[in-house]
């Protein structure tokens, strides 16, 4: 005979109509990333390129900075791939090398940039009123000034070198990443779950590192991809005019530079260089509008 | 036994708009010399359309909204200027539940995270064990289990979630808890199931709940004593069946006359309907604040306010109609009538 | 066999006419069924609630009826008629004519659908040109006269307003006088007072069955109050899990639920003095389109379930007599509670505790 069911349903149901299964919500940010064909693409690029270059001692067949100048200015060739510059160094060995020194040095302005940014944008998105005020009024003075003829001047000031054009590039960066932080923050601190931690007593400091910190990464990740990008050509730009790397070393904009007076003779010898950044640069910058498709705020609800 | 809460000529304003400067363009107030005590263990509800003040009352009670005068006393302990590090005692005595369990609750913190973080306040010594203890226990409380300890807010149904966030509510065994609209964002059948768990945590743990609503027949379910806001102020007060079953302000009145019934033979029956909307809080009328919508509005209604004079069946309300020529209410204690 | 979906028997030719609807969205989990073959009508003049709680798929049949599916990841199937015309398959421009000329939609948060960078006037009368070919002077004048009907004061003045000047329940009134612009025949309101005060979704309610009085439309309503369904629809359909499992006429399906699901939902709303007891409520929440229950969708929730009955087969819809139908095999067995109309609602009666609501006549089987 059939059972009847049990009908003495408490007020608080069982757990077995507990929570929607977890592939439910765990499709989340990888799944939706990788989606997006173009970024993935640019990961996988930029991953090859960073490998390469970080272990370029390792793999490269020439010196970067030893060569003979019988060699000069030689097209490519079996032994030197895209040929030789004036000095006669490889000028493929170089680029690696040169990458290498362009993605640190953007790698270090991005960091100082959020070194600036990033706590100064949080407290202002969080505290509000008059230091929000305060501070955004600086952030917009910074802003208006002309970005490369900023960085001059720093570089001018402090003396042509690689860490004093990151330092500049991080200057000219923090203000941009201030406000995409404070915006981001803004959006957070009006979420109920900010207010709940207030209620419960829990301290600014904490609240800011524990619940603002991990929700504006998404923003802040799409920002930083962007700005790698920036500060790439940034760096390349100041290393070309000759206020970023000193010789022997090089990088990918100082590179370039040299290449430009050999231009007629040696046209292998640009074309590595420029072809190399606008690589990198095309690869961030898909990648952040990938990471930006795929960690829409509302989105990872 | 005095009321676990109570709440004494208080008044919160709030800055509107910034101009360049970061300097309020103009003040609006949201609660409005306001009188409010709630006894242990029972329910208080506080209904109003949205622009009453309602939720800036219940926030201010927390003291997430500041007082700009008058006083909030908890517990005998007065804690409207209480200075943060005094307040954080008193904190894991106090909870609100919140409308909507999406954004309460934080999406990047796992629900062992999320229901043990008032402990951090409360008992900031205690082992990562202790405090698993208590959270699974809350939990078990709210009919969720040690199997969801390590999942995300996201993976729950909204029903879910704000049973989560009573179980947050919960850990700490509070005194008052603040209900904000706390089911309005459920679906019918998942609202009940939320009031019965809040109606048996209140009789298992002694609580007592100001409990915050816009859905009158709900508030008339839970609440053993209710107020009515309109504009800023408490025009009506006393104890539920009264409210609703003779209500002394034609403002709740007409808000009772609009609950939609159930009955579809009731169609055609007789409404308050009121005209207009809920006036702005930065210029409210003069004298009665709810004369502009009133459909009993006299001459005197735009010269003096109401005094609050007592209701018969208990409490008390702010009308003109209901006499009282200034003495009587002045001198009556509004809050006394609650216990 | 069209008979059967059909809520009443005796409307001659019903205006909107949907026919085993089904609607398939395709996401990253593959194709999922959120609408299952859902049949109704509505006539002239008639108004017809849809009612369901989040994700029952009310609110993807309406915007199924207009076209509003995003076509890149829904496919439908089945029928919806306009006046015996086919509206699914309907090239964009064809449909866009149908849409605000004969049928309008208004929205549960009108700022949504009403562009903030212009006038309310200006999109008022831009709606009455395009659909009624009218001077700018007539159109304006229209405007006026349509924002006057629903009760916004000081029409002329209000013309020249922006959306985000008016109130919550202006605004309401704004995208009703928009949608009554073109005197169209349906109005399909979706969720249209849930954000209101009750206050003011009573005068919204009041004036849209004013209106519907005076011009005869029919509408669509689509909400989860049962409050708002008795006030204003003259059918009601229900849908659980994508499917329908009530319809009939509201007084009817009130005072007298077929379905165990229809009863929990009405008796889930407190009415009058419940103070003291426990309110009524389902267990458990409802099933997603990935995971539907075997046999009758709502049986892991209802307190008549029976092992043997309700988990193996999906029960059909079937007409239950005076143009009503029910999804429920057990429904001649059970003695299901709505509002008695004698009694002034349920709260009046003992509302029966959790623990025991009684199966009628015993265990049958």
């Amino acid at each position: 005979m059939s059972v009847k069911q049990d009908t003495s349903i408490t007020s608080v149901p069982a757990t077995a109509d507990g929570a929607v299964p977890d592939a439910h919500v765990r499709i989340g940010f990888a799944g939706r990333f990788r989606r997006q064909r173009g970024a993935v693409a640019a990961l996988a690029i930029l991953s090859v390129i960073t490998l390469a270059a970080v272990l370029a001692p390792f793999w490269t067949l020439h010196d970067p900075a030893g060569g003979s100048l019988s060699d000069a200015l030689s097209g490519p060739s079996g032994g030197h791939w895209l040929g030789t510059d004036d000095l006669g160094r490889d000028v493929f060995t170089r680029m690696v090398y040169g990458a290498r020194l362009s993605l640190a040095a953007a790698v270090i302005a991005v960091g100082v940039a959020l070194a600036i940014g990033l706590p100064f944008g949080l407290l202002a998105g969080y505290a509000g009123g008059r230091g929000d005020s305060v501070i955004m009024r600086v952030n917009d003075a910074l802003m208006s000034f002309p970005p490369l003829i900023l960085a001059i001047s720093i570089v001018g000031f402090l003396g042509p070198s690689l860490t004093n054009a990151m330092i500049a590039i991080g200057v000219i960066y923090a203000p941009r990443f201030m406000r995409v932080v404070r915006g981001a923050a803004m959006a957070v601190r009006e979420e109920t779950y900010v207010e709940a931690a207030r209620m419960m007593g829990v301290p600014a400091h904490r609240v800011i590192r524990r619940h603002l910190l991990p929700n504006i990464l998404s923003p802040l990740l799409v920002e930083i991809s962007l700005s790698l990008g920036f500060a790439i050509i940034a760096e390349a730009s100041l290393s070309f005019i000759g206020l970023g790397v000193q010789p022997p070393s090089a990088s990918l904009g100082s590179m370039l530079g040299e290449a430009f007076r050999y231009m007629r003779d040696a046209p292998a010898f640009a074309i590595g260089p420029g072809l190399a950044i606008m690589i990198i640069v095309l690869s961030l910058n898909v990648l952040g509008d990938g990471l930006r498709d795929s960690l829409g705020r509302r989105a990872m609800r | 036994m005095t009321p676990i809460l109570e709440v004494e000529d208080l008044t919160v304003r709030f800055p509107v708009g910034r101009n360049v400067f970061g300097r309020p363009r103009a003040m609006l107030t949201a609660v409005d010399r306001v009188s409010l005590a709630v006894p242990r263990h029972q329910t208080v509800g506080l209904v109003g359309e949205s622009g009453s003040g309602k939720s800036t009352l219940g926030r201010a009670v927390l003291r997430l909204a500041a007082a700009e005068s008058g006083r909030v006393t908890f517990d005998g302990v007065d804690i409207t200027h209480l200075g943060a590090r005094r307040l954080r005692p008193l904190r894991p005595r106090m909870h609100m539940v919140f409308q909507d369990p999406y954004s309460s609750l934080d999406p990047s913190w796992e629900v062992e995270d999320l229901v043990a973080e008032p402990l951090g306040t409360a008992d900031p010594s205690a082992s990562r064990a202790e405090r698993r203890k208590a959270v699974v226990e809350a939990l078990e409380h709210v009919g969720l289990s040690s199997a969801h300890l390590n999942r995300y807010a996201q993976q729950f149904s909204g029903g879910q979630r704000q049973r989560i966030a009573i179980a947050r509510a919960l850990v700490t065994r509070p005194d008052l808890v603040v209900c904000d609209e706390a089911v309005s964002a459920l679906d019918v059948s998942t609202r009940s199931q939320i009031i019965n768990l809040l109606e048996d945590l209140q009789r298992d743990f002694g609580l007592t709940y100001l409990f915050i609503a816009h859905d009158l027949a709900l508030v008339r379910h839970v609440s053993d004593w209710i107020a009515v806001m309109y504009l800023g102020s408490i025009v009506e007060e006393g104890p539920a069946e009264r409210v609703y079953e003779d209500p002394a302000h034609p403002y709740t009145r007409s808000l009772l006359s609009a609950i939609p019934r159930l009955d579809p033979s009731e169609r055609s029956r007789e409404r308050i309907v009121l005209a207009g909307e809920i006036p702005s809080p930065l210029a409210p009328p003069s004298g009665c604040r709810f004369r502009t919508r009133c459909p009993h509005a006299m001459e005197i209604c735009a010269e003096v306010a109401p005094p609050a004079v007592p209701a018969p069946g208990g409490g008390w309300s702010a009308c003109h109609l209901n006499g009282g020529d200034g003495g009587v209410g002045v001198a009556l204690d509004k809050s006394g009538t609650a216990s | 066999m069209k008979s059967l979906s059909k809520p009443t028997a005796s409307a001659p030719d019903p205006l909107l006419e949907i026919d085993r609807l089904s609607v398939d969205i395709r996401s990253e989990r593959g194709v999922v069924r959120v609408v299952d073959e859902v049949s109704f009508a509505v006539g002239p003049r008639e108004t017809v609630a849809l009612v369901g709680e989040s994700g029952s798929g009310k609110s993807v049949t309406s915007m199924s009826v207009l076209g509003l599916l995003p076509p890149r990841i829904t496919r439908t199937h089945g029928s919806v008629r306009f006046e015996g015309r086919e509206l699914l398959g309907l090239k964009p421009g064809e449909l866009d004519r149908v849409r605000g000329d004969d049928i309008a939609m208004i929205f549960q948060e009108p700022m949504t659908s009403l562009n903030p960078a212009f006038t309310v006037g200006e999109q008022i009368a831009e709606q009455v040109r395009r659909h009624r070919g009218v001077s700018r002077r007539a159109a304006r004048d229209r405007a006026v006269e349509v924002l006057d009907l629903v009760g916004v004061p000081s029409a002329a003045e209000r013309l020249k307003a922006y959306p985000h000047e008016f109130s919550g329940g202006m605004r309401q009134r704004v995208m009703m006088a928009m949608a009554l612009s073109c005197e169209p025949k349906l109005v399909i309101a979706d969720e249209p007072t849930t954000a209101l005060d009750v206050t003011i979704q009573a005068l919204v309610l009041s004036e849209l069955r004013a209106l519907q009085e005076r011009f005869g439309m029919s509408v669509l309503f689509i909400t989860h109050d049962l409050g708002v369904v008795a006030e204003i629809a003259d059918k009601v359909v229900v849908m659980y899990g994508g499917h329908l499992v009530e319809t009939g006429r509201t007084a009817e399906v009130f005072a007298s639920p077929r379905h165990p699901y229809t009863e929990a939902l009405l008796r889930s709303v407190p009415q009058g003095d419940t103070a003291g007891s426990r309110l009524w409520s389902i267990p458990g929440t409802m099933p997603t389109p990935e995971a539907l229950p075997r046999g009758c969708r709502f049986h892991p929730r209802c307190p008549y379930a029976q092992r043997g009955v309700c988990d193996t087969d999906e029960p059909p819809l079937e007409p239950v007599g005076d143009g009503r139908t029910s999804r429920c095999v057990r429904r001649a067995d059970l003695r299901l509670t709505g509002i008695g109309a004698d009694t002034g609602g349920i709260g009046a009666r003992e509302a029966a505790p959790l623990g025991g609501p009684a199966l009628p006549g015993g265990d049958r089987t």
